[in-house]
């Protein structure tokens, strides 16, 4: 029982109403403030490989030349948008089906948009990213000079197929598939799901794939990516995107933003 | 008007009809002065761009600072809200507004009954008045931080107690804290409304 006065008991449950609102606004700030800190992550960025200096020196666009992409080469291209996305996330896959393609459909030759995977939601995107890297890897690895056929190609002719850029169609096929069929996938299935879409939909060689996902013969790869987010302060949160601007790190931000809110933030 | 005494030793949760006719007209009563209904909606929105621009920081800051028009100030802006942007889904935005619609209800009527009877809730009541609206505001941040981007905010919680991992278990992605938090704040309401109960609001009676 409680000798408090009515009146200075009320006082305290509307300061205790004021504290709720300030504690809501900071528990909504945990997932922001790391981002405006570059390098706030609790591991060093690593890079895979080293295609010239990142964008604005920032770990976000660490080797990015060499990540699936779509649109022009970072370095010629006046916007460059890179993701970081877990096959895994919903939001994500609100991003990749709600504003990537307008991104590719009104600012294509504009801008670049760079996937880089971070599976951190649940348990089936370590496994299936790690197939979307071996995936990559062997398109990449055996199609350079297709992939330079495509990009010529997609810059001229009509509307352009999901996923021709950097040779890897059939990654982002993978990609898109899992995706649009996030449902239908948990970590016991999912690389089996994975050879049988690869060696359906695509000419990869599926086992291949497999067997090297299953041995995380690319776990460099996913690792730099995962470095590189946590150095840029991604935390656990996908997709979170950094925003470029003729070589200028310009923001972030965090969940499946719209396309007029990077035509925006982009300036364009 | 007083309750029997054992009346108030069962739990005060709205389980009767009863308790929901007294919580939609005192909730009538109150927000059917202008100040009032001024302050519901100001505090609502508050509420709705602490979840929405809290997630958002970085970007926040930089549509306010950064040299660009009005316009694009405005569209980044806006285009973090439910329904006007690609943030939520569906069931995630109708859920964030009405978080944020009840927890400006719940400030109006707290308001209320601080100026206008200056007293508090009763005694016994469980979690009191505030309690129920903290923990609904609480709650509300965390099914925001959780439906719009993997977790984030709940992750981050959780890993204060070093079960960083517990967030990927809700089936749900999230979803079931702004349930939670819509049931905290409906108890809450309910609260501050028993709490009037016997009273009169605009001459009214409770």
């Amino acid at each position: 029982m409680s000798h408090d006065r009515p009146d200075a008991r009320t006082r305290r449950r509307l300061l205790g109403v004021a504290a709720a609102t300030g504690a809501s606004a900071l528990a909504g700030c945990t997932g922001g403030l790391s981002a405006d800190f570059p390098g706030a992550g609790d591991t060093e960025a690593t890079t895979a490989t080293t295609t010239g200096p990142p964008l604005g020196d920032h770990p976000a666009a660490e080797g990015i030349a060499d990540q699936a992409r779509f649109g022009p080469p970072p370095a010629d291209a006046e916007g460059v948008v890179v993701a970081f996305e877990d096959p895994s996330c919903p939001r994500c896959a609100a991003w990749e089906t709600g504003t990537v393609p307008k991104l590719r459909e009104r600012l294509g030759d504009r801008v670049a948009v760079v996937f880089r995977s971070y599976p951190v939601i649940y348990p089936w995107g370590r496994p299936a990213t790690q197939a979307i890297e071996a995936a990559f890897a062997r398109e990449t690895g055996s199609k350079a000079t297709q992939a330079t056929t495509d990009e010529r190609s997609t810059t001229t002719s009509g509307p352009t197929p999901y996923g021709t850029r950097q040779g890897s169609t059939a990654t982002w096929a993978l990609i898109r598939h899992y995706f649009e069929n996030q449902d239908r996938f948990d970590a016991d299935n999912v690389l089996d799901l994975t050879r049988a879409f690869l060696a359906e939909e695509t000419d990869l060689d599926a086992d291949a794939v497999v067997a090297d996902a299953e041995a995380k013969a690319h776990d460099d790869a996913v690792q730099a990516d995962l470095a590189g987010g946590d150095a840029a302060g991604v935390g656990r949160t996908t997709p979170t995107v950094f925003l470029f601007r003729d070589g200028e790190f310009r923001t972030s931000a965090r969940g499946s933003i719209s396309f007029r809110v990077v035509n925006a933030a982009l300036g364009l | 008007m007083s309750r029997p005494t054992g009346s108030r030793l069962r739990p005060r949760l709205p389980t009767r009809a009863d308790d929901w006719r007294l919580m939609a007209r005192t909730v009538r009563l109150v927000l059917g002065l202008p100040a009032y209904a001024a302050l519901a909606l100001s505090a609502a929105v508050v509420a709705l761009s602490a979840f929405v621009l809290g997630q958002n920081l970085a970007l926040t800051r930089f549509a306010v600072s950064a040299p660009t028009g009005l316009a694009d100030r405005a569209t980044i802006l806006l285009g973090l809200y439910p329904f006007l942007g690609t943030n939520y889904g569906p069931v995630a935005e109708l859920l964030l507004v009405a978080v944020a619609a009840l927890s400006g209800v719940d400030v109006a009527l707290v308001g209320y009954h601080f100026r206008e009877h200056g007293l508090g809730g009763r005694e016994g009541e469980p979690g009191g008045v505030a309690g129920g609206g903290t923990v609904g505001l609480i709650l509300g941040a965390l099914g925001a931080g959780c439906a719009a981007c993997g977790s984030a905010v709940l992750a981050g919680l959780f890993s204060l107690f070093g079960v960083a991992g517990a967030a990927t278990l809700l089936p749900f992605d999230g979803v079931e804290f702004s349930v939670l938090a819509l049931v905290a704040l409906v108890l809450s309401i309910h609260w501050v409304a028993d709490g009037m109960r016997g009273g009169e609001i605009r001459g009214c009676p409770v």
